[in-house]
């Protein structure tokens, strides 16, 4: 019986510290910041290009492009490079569980997952504003970053070697075919009114839109109409009341001279499955395409002619010129890193947003950078491909456009899923201009 | 005296080996339970996320107070989440019921439109998803076809319409009621058939022995199979997530889509007003499952 008693305790006792021992890791030795082989200092980097070339070539060029950084400092230093499986929004949720332990990726590519207010509240993140001060190259290759990213309280926490570059792609035919003119040739929002009716005058439709992404890049771009727009835009994520004319005037704008101009069939749900919108710009169904400037690698080949599409930017009323450039949130690092780890991280930030690798990134179609460095006009005879040169173009374009403002989405905050979300009752006129902005007040009111 | 002493140490070896379950239950289920009631009394958002801030005694139920006052995102959520579990209930569970009293006659084929019956509730609840955004799709979906040929450029767009798409989302699972019904078959199928055979004898018929046998000792299995059914309806999320986000203007939001939206789907992270939201969806789960228990009689027939 004794026998019997002391196996039931053994087995018992086992199994409970079988399940305390689970949970337990090494966590001391992963933070170690030498590796024992070969005592260098060592930083990991975490990205989210992970896709393999036939999926995403341009994924495949920046493993190559970080590979090659590690490969120049082998002997000074270990840059251990990681690939997320789970892409840039696994990163960033990751990231939120480090957190909540007091941990915090060494550095790590966000993708536009804005981590930074979270982070910089549990006091987590480097301020990279002083090594961008203190240095005039590396402040140049984040171009549009420095200023975008500077928080209220003057600190800047990330940086990014690419940009949501974005105006708008036109299909010259279907132009041509109704006797409209191109976008290149309008100086106000009345020119673009009048292409729109005489493209639907013509059975053309104007274009396909959708309750999300494509319509926000359209009243982004509108509200650069003037000066008082620009203003209230600029406030964004600060604004009092969306009872504001000017804003009042980009909903009224949408909902009578955009939504209502297009049928059912071209205006979808919205969401991430939803790119109809970009399949009857492709398939040459629609005359425009609200999307930024990486849409080029979707038209190889695409059944509306390659050679038919040109990059646009937005007209305003006052003669200029805008583009939507978001910087958004890219590298990040942790501040808890040594000096030595610290300077690797640096290092690396300044390697990404040289204007070799700027140059680079632009010519191999990955997309456009912040880097103020670049001159497409050189970049544009080293491109051969007819989509590479097609965003080169477009890049150019946005890098000259007169203003140059953060996209909707950087700019409203959470209140961007409020605000498209009353796009469909805008176009099927259940909802009026008032009753949204009325909405849209107690939307924020509810967020704070 | 030696009697309880024996008993003392069969209850020292009971515990003993339920104790790793208890341990896990604690944390893995009550922990987090009592953690989430806990900081829905709490400011925890991105400014100060690792570290929850009571709200203080005068402010303690403010979260509580927003939903029900400001938030419409919530109240919408919490009038569809009802509704789901309304339409379960008078929608799924009723053709689950009748789906087996029929199946259970074993007419021709009944095997075969059993298995095709649950052949949606083994399929991913993502998968059914997609196979819905592309039916509603207002370029290449059948059922925009089918409406343009009723009214020839209707052009209906469902899930970019208010009133339509609550509905779309609603067909997306609302007729899936196939795993309820293989247990009230197998619960059909386990009565006494000796019951039945006496039924025949008096001339009952048909009718009458669905209606005065079947039904009434189906009933505990009927109430388990509504607890079931109200419970999906009042957690539905991933229907929500795939083919509508929620949208459009919100109308399609769902407690826990709005418990995730809250939380983790914006960038204020606001994790205290998600999980007070997470403490009244669980109020009404418990609610519900004492009513439905009470109303079927559950647990007397378990007990039986």
């Amino acid at each position: 019986m004794k026998r019997k008693q002391f196996i039931s305790i053994l087995l018992a006792g086992m199994m409970i510290g079988t399940m305390a021992l689970t949970g337990c890791g090494n966590g001391e030795k992963e933070k170690e910041g030498k590796s024992a082989e070969n005592e260098l200092p060592t930083v990991t980097f975490t990205h989210g290009f992970y896709q393999n070339e036939s999926e995403w070539a341009s994924a495949a060029e920046m493993r190559k492009i970080y590979e090659e950084f590690a490969e120049a400092h082998k002997d000074e230093f270990n840059f251990v490079i990681k690939a997320d499986q789970s892409g840039t929004e696994g990163i960033y949720n990751t990231a939120l569980n480090d957190l909540s332990s007091g941990d915090f990726y060494d550095i790590a590519d966000f993708g536009g997952w804005d981590i930074t207010e979270v982070a910089a509240g549990s006091d987590a993140i480097l301020d990279l504003k002083p090594y961008l001060d203190e240095d005039a190259d590396f402040k140049d290759g984040v171009g549009v970053c420095y200023d975008q990213n500077l928080t209220e309280d003057g600190k800047i926490y990330t940086v990014r070697e690419q940009i949501e570059g974005v105006g708008f792609w036109y299909n010259q035919k279907l132009f041509e075919q109704a006797g409209a003119a191109t976008p290149d040739k309008w100086t106000s929002w009345k020119d673009f009114d009048a292409a729109v009716d005489k493209l639907a005058a013509a059975g053309i439709s104007p274009f396909s839109l959708n309750a999300g992404w494509p319509t926000n890049l359209l009243a982004a771009g509108y509200s650069q109409r003037d000066e008082a727009s620009r203003e209230f835009y600029a406030n964004g994520k600060n604004v009092e009341s969306f009872g504001d004319e000017s804003f009042k005037g980009t909903m009224d704008f949408l909902q009578n001279n955009v939504l209502k101009k297009i049928d059912s069939a071209h205006f979808g749900p919205g969401g991430d499955d939803d790119a109809q919108y970009m399949e009857d710009f492709k398939s040459g169904d629609s005359a425009m395409l609200f999307n930024g400037v990486w849409a080029t690698g979707e038209f190889v080949d695409c059944e509306a002619g390659i050679e038919n599409l040109r990059p646009a930017v937005f007209p305003t009323d006052d003669g200029k010129k805008a583009g939507l450039l978001s910087g958004g949130c890219g590298y990040v690092v942790s501040n808890k890193l040594d000096e030595e780890q610290t300077e690797i991280c640096i290092e690396f930030m300044k390697y990404m947003t040289s204007p070799e690798i700027a140059s680079r990134i632009v010519e191999k179609g990955i997309g456009m950078v912040p880097s103020k460095t670049v001159d497409y006009t050189e970049v544009q005879s080293s491109v051969e491909t007819p989509e590479g040169k097609l965003l080169v173009e477009a890049c150019q374009q946005l890098q000259s456009a007169d203003i140059q403002v953060l996209g909707w989405g950087n700019t409203f905050g959470d209140m961007e899923s409020e605000i498209q979300n009353k796009y469909a009752g805008l176009k099927d006129g259940t909802k009026t201009v008032d009753q949204v902005t009325e909405e849209l007040d107690q939307a924020k009111a509810a967020l704070e | 005296m030696k009697k309880r002493k024996r008993w003392n140490k069969k209850s020292f070896f009971i515990l003993a080996f339920i104790a790793p379950a208890i341990l896990l239950f604690v944390l893995i289920y009550a922990y987090p339970l009592l953690n989430i009631i806990a900081t829905s009394f709490c400011e925890w958002n991105s400014k100060n996320f690792t570290a929850p801030k009571f709200l203080g005694i005068s402010h303690m139920f403010d979260n509580y107070k927003k939903l029900f006052t400001i938030d419409a995102n919530f109240q919408q959520a919490l009038i569809n989440s009802l509704k789901w579990v309304v339409l379960t209930l008078v929608i799924q569970v009723p053709f689950s019921v009748l789906t087996a009293l029929v199946l259970s006659k074993k007419n021709k084929g009944w095997r075969f439109i059993r298995n095709v019956f649950v052949i949606p509730n083994i399929i991913s609840t993502a998968a059914i998803g997609l196979i819905f955004l592309n039916m509603y799709s207002p370029s290449r979906g059948i059922i925009t076809e089918i409406c343009n040929i009723i009214s020839p450029g209707s052009n209906v767009s469902v899930l970019a319409e208010e009133n339509m798409a609550f509905w779309g989302v609603t067909f997306s699972f609302i007729l899936f009621g196939g795993s309820s019904c293989l247990l009230l078959l197998t619960q059909i199928f386990s009565t006494d058939s000796s019951i039945y055979e006496a039924a025949k004898v008096d001339g009952a018929s048909s009718l009458q022995i669905d209606m005065k046998i079947t039904l009434p000792l189906l009933k505990p299995m009927i109430g388990t199979v509504a607890v079931m059914a109200a419970n999906y309806g009042l957690l539905l999320y991933n229907e929500i997530a795939l083919i509508t986000g929620g949208g459009p203007d919100n109308a399609t939001y769902s407690l826990s889509y709005y418990i995730y939206k809250t939380a983790l789907g914006s960038l204020k992270l606001n994790f205290a007003r998600a999980n007070a939201a997470g403490v009244i969806q669980m109020l009404i789960g418990i609610i519900l499952v004492g009513m439905i228990y009470r109303i079927f009689s559950v647990k007397k027939g378990l007990e039986e």
